[in-house]
């Protein structure tokens, strides 16, 4: 099938399993929000004790594990490692706070934009500017190096952990916790969870669905292919949102959201040029990490490990509005990535 | 399908990797042009380099380079680097 044909039915697809899921019970305009999951997800492994954020969201596993079937599938999954981990996790982290102040990862923020949540436009700028920042720091000469070849176990670590982390949801849930209000007590059935997740992250191996690299594409080789998956998500939504009268346009009272612009803005240049560092949104990651990437698997872990530092340290955002630390730590994530690549950059003129 | 005729795909390690190849060959006066590794190719999402297959054989090469594929009775096949 032609690609962007592809990347259309898969932006469809996102937008249906979204709005399907909010049917079903996940919070409104979430659907499948990345960056707010995998914190759930670190929630119900009590690695923070936000009582109200914390699920095993099936979703996750679905679509680290749909890419990990598909790519077996049809032969590429290829297992890969060695291109900066402890960077990539740090960098991980560091985007997954961003999307916490923001209050969601690019996915998340089409689908607030299709809403006619307003403050999400806010982080499409910042998610713009931030791109624009990493395609920036790319022709300056930045990157984290090359992946070398790994076994097939390696490869299979994450996906085999979230085997077994599906295993002990379904046989033994009080190893994990559940949130009884908030957030993480909205949820879907969990095998349409897992379902929703498995189809979308088979379609988006297949057509390499990335949100940052969209505008990257766009920005650094003047093609317009991949955006072609983040357009469809937000005019499918759209007219989702507009039939089933689920589009509310303001500022005001939108589902898990806030109405600081300036930190909205910010929080999302944090997630584009993070994104950009890495090669991927975090949604790529997810799918990469499923095809035998290990340095995406371990920028998962790093988004992971972002989502419950961010609660931890009271740097996520609610609906109230942002914290002093999730606006500290927004200005020095953004900091430390502005060394980061300097320093790789220089690092990499000396050695030419 | 984003498969090409008579054109050669050169893949990198890195985006940069892709610009410095370009412009090696621009000093040569072969031309090329960016674009998103062809899907049929790789589920890889980097930057690849498009160049007329004729020109392949004598170009320079940067040494980083990852692969050099042509697309050639239905499939791609990896050439040799040199």
């Amino acid at each position: 099938m032609n690609n962007r044909l592809m990347l259309l039915f898969t932006g469809a697809l996102v937008a249906g399993a979204a709005f399907v899921l909010v049917l079903f019970g996940n919070p409104g305009n979430m659907g499948f929000c990345i960056a707010c999951f995998l914190r759930d997800a670190a929630g119900s492994l009590g690695l923070h004790s936000s009582a109200n954020v914390q699920y095993m969201r099936p979703e996750i596993l679905g679509l680290i594990l749909g890419s990990f079937v598909i790519s077996l599938a049809s032969g590429e999954f290829r297992p890969r490692t060695g291109s900066s981990p402890v960077l990539r996790f740090l960098i991980g982290a560091g985007v997954s706070i961003g999307a916490l102040v923001f209050l969601g990862c690019p996915l998340r923020m089409v689908l607030r934009l299709a809403a006619g949540d307003f403050n999400a436009l806010f982080g499409l700028l910042g998610f713009v500017i931030g791109i624009a920042a990493g395609c920036l720091v790319l022709n300056l000469g930045f990157s984290l190096g090359p992946a070398r070849q790994t076994g097939r176990i390696e490869g299979s670590g994450i996906s085999i952990l979230t085997i077994i982390l599906f295993i002990i949801l379904i046989a033994a849930p009080g190893l994990l916790r559940f949130s009884t209000e908030g957030p993480g007590s909205m949820r879907a059935p969990l095998f349409l969870s897992l379902a929703m997740g498995l189809a979308v992250g088979a379609m988006a191996q297949k057509s390499r669905m990335c949100f940052a690299g969209g505008f990257r594409d766009l920005f650094l080789l003047r093609d317009s292919t991949l955006i072609t998956g983040l357009v469809s998500l937000f005019v499918i939504s759209l007219v989702i949102n507009l039939v089933s009268g689920n589009f509310k346009p303001g500022f005001e009272g939108q589902s898990v959201a806030h109405t600081q612009w300036l930190w909205n803005m910010l929080g999302m240049v944090v997630v584009g040029f993070g994104s950009i560092l890495l090669g991927g949104c975090p949604l790529r990651q997810l799918i990469l990490a499923g095809e035998g990437n290990s340095d995406s698997a371990v920028t998962v872990l790093g988004l992971a490990a972002g989502g419950a530092m961010a609660h931890n340290f009271n740097l996520a955002s609610s609906t109230s509005g942002t914290t002093a630390g999730g606006r500290a730590a927004t200005v020095l994530i953004l900091l430390f990535f502005a060394l980061v690549s300097a320093l790789v950059i220089v690092s990499r003129r000396r050695s030419e | 399908m984003d498969t090409y005729t008579d054109k050669v795909v050169l893949t990198f390690h890195s985006h940069y990797d892709a610009v410095r190849q370009r412009r090696m060959l621009k000093e040569s006066g072969i031309e090329s042009v960016l674009v998103p590794v062809p899907r049929s190719l790789s589920s890889s999402c980097g930057t690849s380099l498009l160049m007329d297959a004729a020109s392949y054989p004598a170009a320079r090469l940067i040494d980083s380079l990852e692969g050099a594929y042509a697309f050639k009775e239905g499939k791609w096949s990896g050439l040799p680097i040199r």
